[in-house]
């Protein structure tokens, strides 16, 4: 009985090109956009964690004497320091020891943006990345201030990364965690650049240069390209600095091209496009499914006489929509997927450890995908107002 | 006992913010073994006053008996049911469904009413068989004549030996054998204990109707036999 009501309810031909066509044109350019409205948060995260936003240049130096490339970078105007790669963690912490200054426990100055050297985590328990600024909590999970450590010797255990090159996806590197350390400092200072409840502790720059390096891990044995960071003294003089790099001949480009005012930018475009391609993928499947009830209103006024329940005139409209919207869901999938895989290795290229792409959010869109579709099935009850004295009244047609 | 009973059954809709009255106060019993013709100008309310009685439509007032079941305060679930079993409707545009063959409209009647497939598919071989259309089985609506067409219609309403026939202008799109047959056949049905009530203006129609009812402005005007 339902084969046969699934089949008196099928689309035309030229309807089900048309859905296809169209889901297949949704699926690889909204599904794209839409996962990357949330990956450039996550970008922007990677960034705000390690502290490292435009301030920096990427250079290939096309030689094997790495020190005297840096001295003559170095003396460019406006470059703040130069360092391989591999070192740039450790470096991150050693460039900000004497740029900012603590007041009343804050840190001030035009560093703010940059991490000053900080050893944050959880550190009554244990510290598992103390790179990221966490909520400080004791070990009954109550929150600490951050102030209140200032003066105190804390024990932080790191966790050493032991690198791997991922096949297929070199040169990136991944990290995973080998072994444990525990290193003590002193809290100097508090840094709180974003929430109120974090808390960048800072302590002396030893402490943390030491605990960055064993940090770090093997992630020297996969850095020996050659390739240079040039750091800007401030994000106004980065593109000064790169056409500087550039008429020496070096190949140049900004290691990360957003600043704070760019982020928040890109974040408010990605996710009103986000958004805004949520509600057009929406209004066109339920157009479609207008146009094919208003399509098959005849067929459905004249189930319905024959007194078959709407609830399996709906389930053989269902039944349809979902068959014809199979291939080109799997197609716009598979292209979605491997589109979005592009463009992350090209937009998150040099994130050393951290693994690009949208897959995550498959999952997330998935979700999206399944409540339009509840949506549209809880909508259906259109079906229940077509009358079927429509068949009746052949003047009105 | 009168097989339908209409209980000063009223039906008012509000159209362009007007309210309009389709059906006003009307009272009567059907019986079975009779054929009945609505007769009026247009607009005078003969279709809708067709669905209320099939229950397609549910009146503003009033009440309306399937023997001694009221109808009028049914969900639309009994409805479908009630109609699937006891109920046998003919469009006036024949109405069948386009993606499917001859044999698969006059199947779906039967199946919906729990019939097996094969079963199902036996009984309206047969019924095609008895108005000679057996071998235009396969055969999609689009490729057969506006007779062969209203002939399966026909077919499928009686598909599931239904106590009450309701048919609008049945004989819309014929010619004046095939409109002869039609009328034939909806009589002999009447005659074998069913109800038939039929919508038409076509004037033969008053030689086969037992029970004459004319509608004007949505009421009775008068009825008899």
């Amino acid at each position: 009985m339902d084969k046969l009501l699934t089949k008196a309810l099928r689309y035309k031909r030229w309807e089900r090109i048309l859905f296809s066509v169209i889901l297949v044109i949704i699926g690889i350019t909204g599904l794209t956009l839409l996962a990357f409205a949330p990956s450039y948060q996550d970008y922007v995260r990677f960034t705000e964690d390690y502290n490292i936003q435009a301030r920096g240049v990427r250079i290939s130096a096309q030689t094997t004497d790495i020190e005297s490339e840096r001295q003559r970078i170095a003396s460019v105007d406006h470059v703040a320091a130069c360092i391989p790669q591999s070192e740039r963690y450790f470096f991150t912490s050693q460039l900000t020891a004497g740029d900012f200054s603590l007041q009343d426990a804050r840190v001030t100055g035009i560093n703010e943006a940059l991490a000053p050297e900080l050893i944050a985590g959880t550190p009554i328990e244990h510290a598992d990345d103390f790179l990221c600024p966490p909520v400080l909590t004791d070990a009954n999970g109550h929150k600490i201030d951050g102030e209140s450590l200032i003066g105190q010797t804390i024990s932080i255990t790191v966790e050493q990364q032991h690198y791997t090159v991922e096949f297929f996806t070199n040169p990136d590197v991944f990290p995973t965690t080998s072994d444990t350390k525990t290193f003590t400092g002193r809290i100097t200072g508090v840094y709180r650049p974003f929430e109120p409840d974090d808390n960048m502790l800072v302590a002396g720059f030893e402490t943390v240069g030491e605990m960055s390096q064993y940090r770090q891990g093997n992630l020297q044995e996969f850095q020996p390209d050659g390739t240079l960071i040039v750091y800007a003294d401030s994000y106004s003089n980065l593109s000064q600095v790169e056409s500087a790099l550039r008429s020496m001949g070096y190949s140049s480009s900004p290691t990360f091209w957003l600043d704070k005012t760019g982020v928040f930018l890109i974040m408010v475009g990605a996710w009103t496009a986000f958004v805004l391609i949520g509600l057009v993928l929406f209004w066109i499947i339920w157009v479609l499914l207008r146009r094919q009830l208003a399509s098959r209103s005849n067929e459905i006024a004249l189930l319905k006489a024959t007194g078959i329940e709407n609830i399996r005139i709906g389930r053989g409209l269902l039944v349809n929509l979902l068959r014809t919207a199979v291939l080109p869901v799997c197609l716009s999938g598979a292209f979605f997927w491997l589109i979005s895989r592009l463009l992350a290795k090209l937009l998150f290229l040099g994130l050393v450890g951290y693994t690009p792409g949208p897959s995550g959010y498959i999952v997330f869109l998935a979700g999206i995908v399944a409540a339009c579709c509840g949506i549209i099935i809880a909508l259906l009850p259109g079906i229940t107002r077509l009358s079927p004295a429509l068949l009746l009244r052949e003047e009105t047609k | 006992m009168a097989i339908l009973t209409a209980d000063n059954l009223t039906k008012q809709y509000t159209k362009h913010k007007k309210s309009v009255l389709a059906v006003d106060h009307f009272t009567y019993q059907f019986q079975p073994g009779k054929l009945y013709a609505i007769l009026g100008e247009s607009g005078a309310g003969k279709t809708t006053l067709l669905s209320i009685l099939g229950g397609l439509e549910k009146p503003s007032d009033g009440q309306l008996y399937f023997e001694d079941r009221e109808l009028s305060g049914m969900k639309d679930r009994e409805l479908s049911q009630w109609r699937k079993n006891k109920i046998g409707f003919i469009f006036q545009s024949s109405a069948l469904c386009q993606n499917l063959s001859a044999l698969e409209n006059v199947m779906l009647p039967i199946l919906a009413a729990g019939i097996p497939r094969m079963e199902a598919r036996q009984r309206a071989e047969a019924l095609l068989d008895s108005v000679g259309l057996s071998e235009r089985a396969d055969f999609l609506p689009q490729e057969l004549s506006g007779g062969e067409k209203q002939r399966i219609a026909f077919i499928r309403a009686i598909a599931n030996d239904p106590e009450l026939i309701l048919a609008d202008e049945p004989t819309g799109n014929l010619d004046e054998k095939n409109e002869k047959l039609l009328f034939e056949r909806l009589s002999a049905l009447a005659k074998e204990g069913r109800c038939v009530i039929i919508v038409s203006h076509n004037p033969q129609i008053l030689h086969y109707a037992d029970c004459k009812i004319v509608l004007s402005s949505g009421r009775r005007l008068g009825a008899d036999g």
